[in-house]
């Protein structure tokens, strides 16, 4: 039987054998011992595949380089099968040394395919990294120009009220100025000392906001009472006959609402402002309507527009953006940080409600601001107070402050004001001798400046309310600082602290928080 | 109860599909790349469990052949009397699988009958959530992602095929 597939490939060498399809080999070539006779097919799992895949509708196979252990070591081998019904007839011819050396090739060509890949890909990572660096240089180019413009503007609008500020008060030391000339100089330093605190506060506001840091303080407020308080301050701004001042208030909006009344008077301020900035003629409205009302919320819609000189519709999209400027040069034509919109917006947003802006170029801008508001159960709110309160009721007069402060300019500044109201002072230059000065004499008050050397104002404020004696282990403490943030209140929270009166502070404001913290 | 099916390992060259059948053989891995000529033969048992009667045991013969750019090129004795195709890539060489929907496609319409299981291997080397995404966008039908280093999802893919096999 074996004769059929040896007759097919004379001379050459090979193994030939006959197979039942039981796997019992029927004849072979060579008397191979290590072969199992009767389960051929299951001694290598090429060969039991073979019943199924040669089959007697393919009954003539050739399979070329297949991988087996033959005889205990590993070779490549062709095998041709011939199937006769249940027999198989195979010849298997070793070919292991030929297909190695194919082997060595595919191996080589397919190693130098892989190193081009990666080289492909290397190259690939190469430029892309090229690329994110190009980006990331080109990010910090911005960044940096950025900053250089922001230091370059703030850098500007800080010297120049500066520049106000030590001019005008030089030209006062020269005492070589009439009564009606030494009158504008002071008005001078005081406009461009107010302007210099806006510019301040809102580097300071944008730094809260952008650290997350600023908190919404939601109280009662009389709400007519806050926007009589608004019109007051502005009307007195419009005594130019080309331009009017138009505040139109729904009457039915509830008396007292809830809101962060201060943000909410900075908002409608800084778009006040921006309008009388950029509107030389024609009208400045402030209109607020009640959108809709419910039992416990009002919907407030307040519109501030203006007939000025509008803005480009290119720039509206980047109105509300950090260091925005939208009128070309405007900081040297008009003023201003850039800052402003920005941190607006940024207040709105805290406070739930929604800014839009409108404006046609040549003819004027609108911006809308849209509050939820609660609707407060009190019918008596908190006073407000937005504009300065110059009255005294004298209640301060004798009374005994030490004053705790380094700085001898804000020394000489709180003794000038405070004398004026008839107060008995003592000021010392630090922390450690407000504490020696408080265990020898009694005192009504203590003005604590926060940053002083040998002990500081929250050391201080230790001492006196855990180891000072009484009566002035209680005496009410005002903290004067320069810091502003709320973080500094947070840290004096345990010395129970009357006031707190950030620098620069208005006379006015100074006598009023005594004057509260006497009470 | 137990049957054999035969199994396919098809793809491009350096794949990985030897390293995947020696992972699911022997439970082992090598980073060399020997490359494959011809077919290796080999086989394992899976038992699962048949959704009415009692476990079946699945003997797989898997052969793995060499790896190719295109299917069509593979020696047509290779596929005879074959119950399932696994077509693996490297998710690292968009070139093992940029002609995959073509791949699988043909496969389909010439053995009709065959079960088709497309692998993605390699997956340790990637973040699999992007070469995921990747995948959807070039449409490719991919339906596991494998790594023959870490053995991640191998023993699964063949379970997987064993249960199709038995429950259908």
């Amino acid at each position: 039987m074996v004769n059929k597939i040896i007759n097919k490939h004379q001379n050459k060498r090979a193994l030939f054998l006959t197979v039942a399809k039981n796997g019992t080999i029927l004849e072979m070539n060579q008397d191979l011992e290590w072969l199992d006779r009767e389960n051929f097919f299951e001694s290598n799992p090429f060969f039991e595949s073979i019943p199924y895949i040669v089959t007697k509708n393919n009954p003539e196979q050739i399979f070329t380089c297949i991988n087996f252990n033959f005889n205990g070591e590993e070779g490549l081998f062709d095998i041709e099968v011939v199937r006769e019904d249940d027999l198989f007839y195979l010849a298997i011819f070793n070919f292991t040394e030929h297909y190695e050396t194919s082997r060595t090739l595919a191996q080589e060509r397919n190693e130098s395919l892989l190193k081009t890949k990666l080289l492909e890909s290397h190259n690939s990572n190469i430029t892309l990294e090229k690329e994110l660096v190009d980006v990331k240089n080109e990010n910090l180019k911005k960044a940096q120009q950025f900053k250089d413009e922001f230091l370059a503007n703030m850098s500007h609008e800080i010297r120049t009220p500066l520049n106000g500020i030590l001019g005008f008060a030089k030209l006062l030391k020269d005492n070589s100025f009439s009564k009606e000339d030494g009158q504008r100089y002071i008005d001078a330093i005081l406009v461009s000392g107010e302007n210099l605190k806006i510019i301040i506060n809102d580097i300071l506001d944008f730094s809260k906001i952008e650290a997350g840091k600023l908190k919404i303080n939601d109280l009662d407020f009389s709400f007519y009472e806050f926007i009589d308080n608004l019109h007051e301050i502005y009307k007195l701004r419009f005594k130019d006959e080309k331009l009017k001042l138009i505040f139109d208030v729904d009457p039915t909006i509830p008396k007292v609402l809830i809101s962060d009344v201060i943000r909410l008077n900075q908002i409608l301020t800084n778009l006040l402002e921006n309008s009388f900035k950029f509107t030389k003629k024609g009208s400045i409205k402030l209109i607020v309507s009640k959108i809709e009302q419910s039992k416990k919320h009002v919907v407030l819609n307040f519109m501030v527009s203006d007939t000025g000189i509008g803005i480009k519709k290119d720039k509206l999209d980047s109105i509300f953006e950090s260091f925005s400027q939208v009128h070309d040069n405007s900081s040297d034509n008009f003023g201003g940080t850039g800052l402003g919109l920005a941190i607006i917006k940024k207040l709105v947003d805290l406070m739930g409600g929604t800014i839009d802006v409108n404006s046609k170029f040549g003819l004027g801008t609108t911006f809308s601001v849209t509050f939820n508001l609660k609707i407060s159960n009190n019918k008596l709110a908190k006073k407000i107070t937005l504009k300065n309160k110059s009255k005294t009721n004298g209640s301060i007069k004798n009374k005994r402050i030490l004053v705790a402060e380094d700085v001898k300019i804000n020394q000489l500044l709180i003794e000038k004001i405070l004398s004026n109201y008839g107060c008995k002072l003592t000021i010392v230059n630090n922390g450690q001798e407000a504490v020696n000065e408080l265990s020898r004499n009694h005192y009504d008050l203590l003005l604590l400046d926060l940053k002083m050397p040998i002990l500081d104002g929250y050391q201080t404020a230790h001492i006196i309310r855990n180891e000072m004696p009484l009566p002035n282990k209680n005496i009410p403490i005002i903290v004067l600082t320069a810091h502003a943030m709320d973080s500094e209140k947070q840290k004096c929270e345990p010395y129970n602290i009357k006031e707190y009166l950030s620098k620069p502070f208005d006379p006015h404001n100074l006598i009023s928080k005594i004057e509260k913290a006497l009470k | 109860m137990s049957f054999s099916k035969k199994i396919v390992l098809l793809g491009h060259f350096s794949v990985g599909k030897t390293s995947l059948l020696r992972r699911f053989i022997d439970d082992q891995f090598s980073e060399e790349y020997i490359v494959t000529i011809g077919v290796q033969v080999k086989k394992k048992v899976v038992t699962v469990k048949h959704k009415e009667k009692q476990d079946i045991s699945v003997s797989f013969i898997i052969w793995d052949i060499e790896g190719n750019k295109s299917v069509k090129s593979t020696r047509k004795s290779y596929l005879l009397g074959t119950h399932g195709f696994i077509y693996v890539f490297d998710v690292n060489n968009d070139l093992t699988y940029k002609n995959t929907l073509e791949e699988i496609d043909y496969l389909k319409s010439t053995y009709p009958n065959v079960l088709v299981k497309v692998v993605g291997n390699k997956i340790d080397l990637v973040n699999a959530k992007n070469i995921e995404n990747e995948l959807a966008l070039l449409k490719i039908p991919v339906d596991i992602l494998t790594s023959a280093k870490t053995g991640e999802n191998i023993d699964f893919l063949f379970k997987k095929l064993a249960e199709e096999f038995v429950n259908g």
